[in-house]
């Protein structure tokens, strides 16, 4: 009987403990939405309702026992979701919906879920013991998933935000005229992106930007993968200094520097060449490179090096045959930073390259900005299309760019 | 032996490389006569096509070959200043006179920027142009520039808006603009000062008193900058937080019956309204005077390093001439300085050109001074405190006044520029006729004298009386170097002098810097590096763990050392000289006087404070963000992680100058978040709103990095740990604490530091979101972090060796903190 006893204690349906984790959640949440009723001026008196609403409802949520606290907790979902409703009727449709449905959601789950026959049965304390284990079984079964349904609602939010100047930017490249405002998807052109394509100058940024990328991605890891095979299996004289060496260069503020920067290219003849641009973003790019690579071929094993030395392998055979393709994917990782690197580089590309078919994108397209403003429609299409590769290149590399990056990073 | 092998390599190309550049100096003979002209017309305009049609036929014209080069506007001026300091600066560019007063200080290894163009013109072709236009590309005695248009602010308005009732005209006073402005709707930025300067004319003040003193404070001026701000702050006539953006937007869009624009929009305001009206501004109920917009003219100037400065002058001239001026003016409503297109029938025609020409007659020209230059610096916080409401209109200006006149006084002002002697010029001496006299250069009219007047010639330096004197003695200007001309004068009689001559004075261009103390830093910088590289290879000859490791690391380091040991040295002996605008490459040795004055200015502290407060929010939110989502998305029974994934990459993907001035736009009062909210908050404006934003910005920029760096880790460690800990029923936080937390731990004492160095140094997001600003006290703005600040130093204010040791100290706090921070967490590695 009091093993019974302990066990009905114990047990609680999934439903309440989801409920008392996740409201918790939402609390915090619907606090955060404050910012949003103070800026807009409208709803507070709502919001502060609802928040104490959901604030008693974890407070009084069923504890297998009391029936008056299955009771309140009804009423208090309920109230929640009237709460909602009557904010979202007393405002202007739109932004507000979103907000209140962090008051709405959670009632109508709560709700839905302490009405529910497996609740109510447990609260009422009339389950058997047959049934309480099945109860466990339950819980178990389907904690993870509503765990990731959770997740879902998380990761959901993340994405908004994260998509939401993307989608508008989307929006203003494809809408007529050059004007910021105007709501989304109210009218439909390719007007600008006809215009960027249809010069031919936009091609010959495009080669010119893709030589100095992929000239910088060759160039950088032909630097940076002896170095870093260097640094990770040698204990060289003067091994810590240069290392500090390559973090201490990216301390200076660049841009003061422009000038005697400029003036090493001209002395070297590289003024508007695609190898000086190539140059200058390998070695920019060289740090961070040589310290990712480094840490990757940390990890390594060293045996199989000594084993290859046993048989007769040189140096520079183990390092093409073992290091190399063991590092792939650190190697891909580095190659795409370089790229990048060189991809979005404005300043450097805009005071060596001055001659107009030198140009690389960013410059070109900053010259299609007219003295009188922005023509943000034209700006909106040109940033789609230089993002674009990028984009793909990324998506390509996604399952590289984590093996890369995490012995890189573990061991920096 | 290899490495021996590659030293000697290595000594071989270097004398190569040496050798290679004297060679560049000799210029080649004229055989064929090129010049580079840049001009900043955008891409794929009709300006653009206009002009590269005018350049294609000055090239058939005169044979001579012109390389056009087409120059972001808002880069244009740094780029040419930094050509020029390595001596690359183009033949020819196109300058904006109030950019003058910044250009006409600066002094390039001795030499100023802009060939000074008065002995290269003749007084006929002077006359072409209108007198005012001409002046206005003067700075002190010299002509920098040859003036092809001008522009100024005027009312602009869509008829079809003012449906039965009175269109402006140019009778309205200020009071009908406001009767109007409430029906029909007004919008310009009162914040600018660039829009306060026509009220500030009309209610009769000016910028400065004639021996160039600022009088920002004086005449009227408090009276009109409350005007004008209250049609926004207290009428709600202008919407809040107009911009020049928002106000083209939301006149294109019909928002707004009226807007105070200048004619560059023109050409795009008539896509969308038929009936587009321009009319003169109002005038001032109280004294009946119309506003008085700044006019500012655009001309082209020869660069001072130019070898090929007739052709230049020549490409100058044309592109200014009558009908080149007047095709930009019909195709694009550019508005012409020539004498002869005023009575032009084309050009009176256009009812927009005359109406802007009408407008400029009431203007006033834009000062071509060293203080017109500062103004916009001076009046910009005192904008911002009367906005908000922290100051009175005339306390505020006065300050600004104060600030303007101490800015004068603390500048440093180059010497003189001088005319070379006799280049362009052949002096002429006649007895003077009867009635007016005309001299022919070539058969062309070079110049007319007038019975009675006095010429007295500013341009040359040539005095004479014609009514007092019996003869004429002058320079005469327009001379090309080593080719014979005929002078023929002429009087009422007949011809009275004729002559053929030659001057053989030619150019002088400055002394370039040279590239050979660059060479010779490089050089020694890669001789020592392969000295120190070759002992640290000789000392562990008998290693053999670590042979062959100097060679591996020998590229990369001297990559490193040839491209960026040498600027970051140079850097450091700046910051010890006293290096600016006014002397560039003429530098002296001052100690650590800038250092001194880093540690004392008032910004120092506030600066160094949001600096912090920037790069630790920022990294905190990274990290913490960045390891929420890949603990979320380390789960593998997730589906659709991949898609999140993805998405989560986007911040990292698309390059952030894109996605900053996105976010701008999204923040701006037109922008997204307003859309969104339904509320009008211009965040931007606000001090701790542009703060509290730019943070988040970059907080949305650095996540993904961090993120994937982080997922990449925690995949590394073994899942058998969690699956023992799942068995022993720990919980997911203790888990997270005690088990993925340390793992990370290697991980994230790097990122961190990674992390902290890229934020602090951090430059393109403040400068794109806000540029420091919102600016309410002078010295650094309410979002300058150090890097910004520094840039404001050494490109706003000229001062590069006060730059250069604002950038040792961000340099020295930096390896500070990466010293300390590695120490701190070797040693508590090693305890635990």
């Amino acid at each position: 009987m009091s093993g019974e006893r302990t066990m009905r204690d114990w047990y609680a349906p999934l439903e309440i403990y989801t409920l008392s984790a996740w409201l918790r959640v939402v609390v915090v949440v619907n606090l955060f939405l404050l910012i949003f009723d103070y800026l807009r001026d409208d709803g507070l008196e709502y919001s502060l309702v609802g928040i104490l609403l959901l604030a008693l409802l974890v407070k009084s949520l069923p504890d297998g026992s009391k029936s008056w606290r299955r009771d309140t907790s009804l009423v208090l979902s309920g109230a929640i979701v009237m709460v909602g409703v009557l904010s979202v009727l007393a405002q202007p449709i739109g932004f507000v919906i979103w907000m209140e449905s962090w008051l709405i959601i959670p009632g109508l789950i709560s709700l839905y879920w302490i009405s529910s026959p497996h609740v109510s049965m447990w609260n009422r304390e009339l389950m058997e013991l047959a049934k309480i284990e099945n109860g466990l079984a339950r819980n178990r079964e389907h904690s993870a998933a509503y765990q990731r349904i959770g997740k879902h609602v998380i990761l959901a939010h993340f994405a908004f935000i994260v998509l939401l100047p993307v989608i508008w930017i989307i929006d203003i490249s494809l809408s007529p005229g050059n004007a910021l405002g105007g709501s989304l998807g109210d009218s439909f052109t390719t007007e600008h992106y006809s215009k960027i394509l249809g010069g031919d100058q936009f091609w010959i940024w495009m080669t010119n930007s893709l030589i100095v990328s992929i000239g910088t991605t060759i160039a950088g890891l032909g630097l940076a993968v002896p170095a870093a095979y260097a640094f990770s299996r040698f204990k060289f004289s003067g091994r810590d200094p240069a290392m500090f060496s390559f973090l201490l260069v990216q301390m200076f503020p660049g841009i003061i520097i422009l000038v005697p920067y400029f003036m090493v290219m001209k002395t070297l003849g590289l003024l508007n060449s695609h190898l000086g641009l190539i140059l200058a973003y390998s070695v920019t790019a060289l740090p961070l490179c040589v310290w990712m690579l480094k840490g990757f071929f940390d990890t390594v094993p060293r045996e199989l090096e000594e084993a290859a030395l046993l048989d007769g392998c040189s140096r520079f055979e183990i390092f093409t045959r073992i290091i190399l393709p063991l590092s792939l994917p650190a190697i891909a990782v580095t190659a795409l930073f370089s790229f990048l690197a060189a991809w979005n580089e404005f300043l450097l590309a805009l005071t060596f390259n001055t001659s107009n078919d030198m140009y690389t994108l960013p410059v070109g397209l900053a010259s299609m900005i007219s003295a009188t403003g922005q023509s943000w429609g034209d700006f909106a299409a040109a940033s789609m299309l230089v993002s674009l590769p990028v984009v793909i290149l990324f998506i390509l590399f996604q399952k590289f760019l984590i093996e890369g990056l995490s012995a890189g990073g573990v061991k920096g | 032996m290899r490495l021996r092998s590659f030293l000697l390599v290595l000594l071989l190309i270097l004398p190569g490389c040496l050798g290679e550049s004297s060679e560049e100096d000799n210029t080649g003979d004229d055989v064929e006569v090129s010049i580079e002209v840049w001009y900043t017309f955008a891409a794929e305009t009709i300006e653009e096509e206009v002009f590269l049609d005018s350049v294609e036929a000055f090239m058939q014209d005169t044979g001579i070959d012109v390389k056009a080069t087409r120059v972001s506007y808002g880069d244009a001026d740094q780029l040419f200043m930094t050509a020029a300091q390595g001596g690359e600066a183009p033949d020819l560019i196109r300058i904006s006179s109030d950019s003058l007063g910044k250009f006409g200080e600066v002094r390039v290894d001795g030499a100023p920027l802009f060939e000074d163009l008065r002995p290269h013109l003749t007084p006929a072709q002077r006359e072409r142009f209108d007198p005012i236009s001409l002046e206005s590309m003067r700075y002190d005695d010299s002509l920098y520039a040859i003036p092809a248009s001008f522009d100024c602010l005027s009312l602009i308005y869509n008829k079809a808006l003012f449906d039965g009732m009175e269109e402006p005209n140019e009778n309205w006073t200020l009071d009908d603009l406001m009767t109007a402005g409430d029906q029909v709707g007004l919008e310009f930025p009162v914040k600018n000062a660039y829009w306060w300067f026509p009220f500030f004319g009309g209610y009769g003040g000016e910028l400065f008193d004639e021996s160039g003193t600022p009088t920002l404070d004086e005449g009227g001026a408090a009276a009109s900058l409350e005007w004008m701000m209250a049609l926004e702050l207290e009428h709600g006539i202008v919407p809040e937080g107009t911009q020049k953006i928002s106000m083209e937007n939301s006149f294109e869009a019909w928002d707004t019956g009226m807007i105070i624009d200048g004619p560059w929009n023109w050409a795009r305001y008539g896509k969308g309204i038929e009936n587009l009206g321009q009319t003169l501004l109002p005038k001032v109920s109280e004294n009946g005077d119309h506003l008085s917009p700044l006019v500012t003219y655009k001309g082209w100037a020869v660069s001072k390093q130019s070898p090929q400065k007739v052709a230049a002058t020549d490409l100058a001239l044309y592109l200014s001439s009558d009908e080149v001026q007047k095709e930009f003016a019909l195709q694009t409503y550019t508005i012409p300085t020539a004498q002869n297109l005023k009575q032009d029938s084309d050009i009176l025609a256009d009812p927009v050109i005359t109406g802007f020409m009408a407008q400029a007659e009431l203007g006033t020209p834009a000062p071509t001074t060293r203080g017109m230059s500062m103004v916009y610096e001076a009046l910009a916080p005192a904008f911002e405190q009367v906005y908000t409401e922290t100051s009175t209109a005339s306390d505020a200006l006065e300050m600004a006044d104060e600030e303007l006149e101490r800015m004068l006084s603390q500048a440093d002002w180059a010497d003189e520029a001088t005319l070379i002697e006799g280049y362009r010029t052949i002096e002429i001496e006649f007895e003077i006729g009867q009635g007016d006299h005309s001299i022919f250069l070539d058969g062309q009219l070079h110049s007319t004298l007038t019975e009675g007047e006095t010429v007295i010639d500013s341009y040359t330096g040539c005095l004479s009386s014609y009514s007092t004197e019996t003869t004429f003695s002058c320079p005469l200007t327009g001379m090309i170097p080593n080719q014979e001309h005929s002078i023929v004068v002429n009087d009422s009689n007949g011809t009275i002098y004729q002559d053929s001559a030659t001057s053989s004075v030619e150019d002088i261009l400055p002394e370039p810097g040279g590239t050979s103390g660059v060479l010779f830093a490089i050089g020694s910088i890669i001789l020592s590096l392969i000295a120190l590289l070759s002992y640290g290879a000789w000392k562990d000859k008998k290693k053999t763990s670590s042979r062959g490791a100097h060679i591996y690391i020998a590229p990369a380091l001297m990559a490193l050392a040839v491209l960026t040991f040498y600027p970051v040295f140079y850097g450091f002996y700046l910051s010890v000289t006293d290096a600016n605008q006014t002397k560039l490459g003429d530098e002296t040795f001052i100690g650590l006087a800038n250092f001194v004055e880093v540690f004392t200015s008032e910004g120092f502290l506030t600066v160094t404070i949001f600096t912090l407060v920037w790069t630790l929010s920022n990294v905190i939110a990274h990290i913490a963000i960045g390891l929420f989502l890949a603990v979320l998305l380390n789960d593998h029974r997730l589906k659709g992680r991949v898609g999140y994934r993805t998405i989560m990459l986007l911040p990292w993907a698309i390059p952030s100058y894109i996605s900053v001035l996105i976010w701008r736009g999204i923040f701006q009062p037109d922008g997204l978040l307003n859309d969104l909210l339904g509320t009008d908050l211009n965040l931007l404006a606000d001090p701790t709103g542009a703060q509290i934003v730019v943070i988040l910005v970059n907080i949305w920029l650095g996540v993904p990095f961090m993120m994937m760096s982080l997922s990449g880790a925690l995949q590394s460690i073994p899942r058998e740990m969690y699956e023992a800990a799942e068995v022993d029923g720990v919980n997911d936080w203790d888990q997270f604490r005690h088990l993925t937390l340390p793992n990370l731990k290697s991980a994230l004492v790097p990122l961190s530091l990674l992390g902290f160095i890229w934020t602090f140094n951090m430059f393109n997001v403040i400068y794109l979101m806000t540029d420091g600003g919102p600016n309410l006290t002078y010295g650094p703005g309410s979002t300058d972090i150090l890097i910004t600040y520094v840039y404001d130093v050494a490109f706003i204010d000229g001062q590069y060796g006060l730059a250069a040791a604002w950038s040792v100290v961000i340099f020295a706090m930096l390896v500070v903190f990466s010293w300390r921070y590695m120490k701190q967490t070797n040693a508590t590695e090693a305890v635990s």
